[in-house]
């Protein structure tokens, strides 16, 4: 404990004035006056024991609530502006539709403006519950009713619709399906041979082979590589046709070092194997996407 | 802890050394009987002058009463680490300072917040009561916070610059720099009324 008019001597201190001290007295007194009227209660002690004497849970959920409900004081008071706009704009709304109603039920329909559809529908809704005459009600079933139809409508086209399109889009896909099969049988019964020579890079007279009665798919795959090589047939992937091992396009009627000169029954195994002739090459079969062609 | 004993341990003159020889004496004695004895003493030296010095710093009685009841809670929770009565003061003025702060923060934020008062509304600060010096308590709320701190804590409770320090978490140097600012801006008010 010092006099605290001493403290001025240190360096930095605020600058000794003339009164200075003579106000810091002035200033200590009144402050002691001012603070020597206080009187603590009696039951400090107590208290403060009461405190310490709750269990640690108790008082730190304790300090927490208060804390907690500081935070929500502060909170309140920060939303306070925005909570009293909301307020007035739903008194507002409130007024409105209070406003709205009173209309509706009033016994004056040719004063109230022209009402929209949601207004109209909301004026049958509150005319079945609060209305005067049956015709109004019954207009007014028959417009809640209206209401309900206007969704299902839509909804039941739409159903309509899909159900349509997919019946007829399964019965494309088995109609280009029954198509293609027809094609494959006529193509494994030899109608390919129809087809004309001059352009086709396909099998000559002399090395076509009938096919076997056994089997239709491999002679069927391999004539119709031919074909949709000879015809405007895109490069499809390759497992859309039925083929085998990959066949050279056998352009056999110039290049075929075969001495055989009749046709043999069976198969030639130049069909399924890599044609050995390097002319050949670029006339590989369509390179697929995938190029399983090549397989 | 019973209330029979409590009122025996304020009934009769404890001396916290004693307490704390015996502690050290007996190695294991249960750090409450301590931490309770030395709250008591404490209670009973400082209680009043910290209450008074917080209801410079807070504005109100009963707010100021709450603040140094919790510091001395927390001195008696911290006393394990305390030990030392030439500590728990120094404490005690540091608790009572950082709460005292913590309250006057919470209303500057509150009052910042709150919506203008109409004229008819009636306030919660005109129904508190208000300090007996009027001229002085309504200056010293005007001060910014650390002003007021630095000089209620060595205008009136006697702390030297370093003490006041401690107890504001400063250094020495600001102290006397709030103090002498704090001496401008009373000075401009109370000088002309005077």
């Amino acid at each position: 404990m010092r006099p605290a008019s001493e403290d001025w001597d240190w360096p930095g201190a605020a600058p000794r004035v003339p009164g200075e001290g003579d106000f810091e007295d002035l200033l200590r007194r009144a402050l002691r006056s001012a603070a020597d009227g206080i009187e603590p209660a009696g039951d400090g002690l107590t208290q403060i024991f009461r405190r310490v004497a709750a269990p640690w849970p108790v008082r730190q959920v304790s300090l927490l609530a208060t804390d907690c409900v500081d935070l929500l004081r502060l909170i309140t008071i920060w939303l306070q502006p925005t909570l009293a706009r909301a307020l007035s704009v739903l008194a507002a709304v409130g007024g409105s539709a209070h406003e709205a109603l009173r209309r509706f039920t009033s016994h004056a329909p040719a004063a109230a403006p022209i009402p929209s559809g949601q207004h109209r529908r909301r004026q049958a809704r509150a005319a079945a519950f609060w209305g005067r005459s049956p015709a109004l009600k019954a207009r007014a079933r028959a417009r809640a009713a209206a209401a309900w139809l206007r969704p299902a409508l839509p909804v039941a086209v739409t159903a309509a619709v899909v159900m349509t399109g997919t019946v007829a889009l399964s019965q494309t896909v088995a109609r280009i399906e029954g198509s293609s099969t027809l094609a494959g049988a006529a193509s494994a019964t030899g109608d390919h041979r129809q087809s004309p020579q001059g352009e086709l890079p396909g099998p000559g007279p002399t090395q076509i082979t009938p096919a076997r009665p056994g089997t239709p798919a491999s002679g069927g795959g391999t004539t119709h590589q031919h074909s949709c090589a000879a015809t405007r047939c895109p490069p499809g992937p390759a497992g859309a046709h039925p083929s085998g091992p990959v066949t050279t396009p056998s352009a056999q009627p110039t290049a075929s070092p075969s001495p055989s000169p009749a046709p043999t029954p069976t198969p030639t195994p130049s069909h399924h194997q890599p044609h050995p002739h390097p002319s050949h090459s670029p006339h590989l079969p369509h390179p697929g996407p995938t190029g399983t062609s090549g397989q | 802890m019973a209330a029979g004993k409590r009122d025996a341990l304020t009934a009769r003159p404890i001396d916290v050394t004693d307490g704390l020889t015996a502690d050290a004496a007996l190695g294991l004695v249960p750090a409450r009987w301590d931490a309770d004895r030395a709250v008591t003493v404490m209670f009973g030296e400082h209680y009043r002058s910290l209450v008074r010095t917080a209801a410079l710093l807070v504005g109100d009685v009963a707010t100021a009463e709450a603040v140094v009841q919790e510091s001395f809670v927390a001195m008696h929770g911290a006393w394990r680490r305390l030990r030392d009565s030439e500590k728990a003061l120094p404490y005690l003025r540091q608790c009572l300072v950082n709460r005292s702060r913590s309250v006057v923060r919470h209303r500057i934020v509150a009052r910042r917040n709150t919506p203008e008062r109409k004229p008819g509304m009636p306030s919660a600060e005109r129904q508190a009561p208000p300090l007996p010096e009027h001229a002085v308590a309504g200056a010293l709320r005007a001060l910014p916070l650390r002003q007021r701190e630095a000089l209620v804590l060595t205008y009136y409770g006697g702390l030297t610059e370093a003490q006041a320090a401690s107890a504001m978490g400063i250094r020495p140097g600001a102290v006397k720099n709030h103090i002498a600012q704090a001496i401008e801006a009373l000075r401009a008010v109370l000088g002309t009324e005077t």
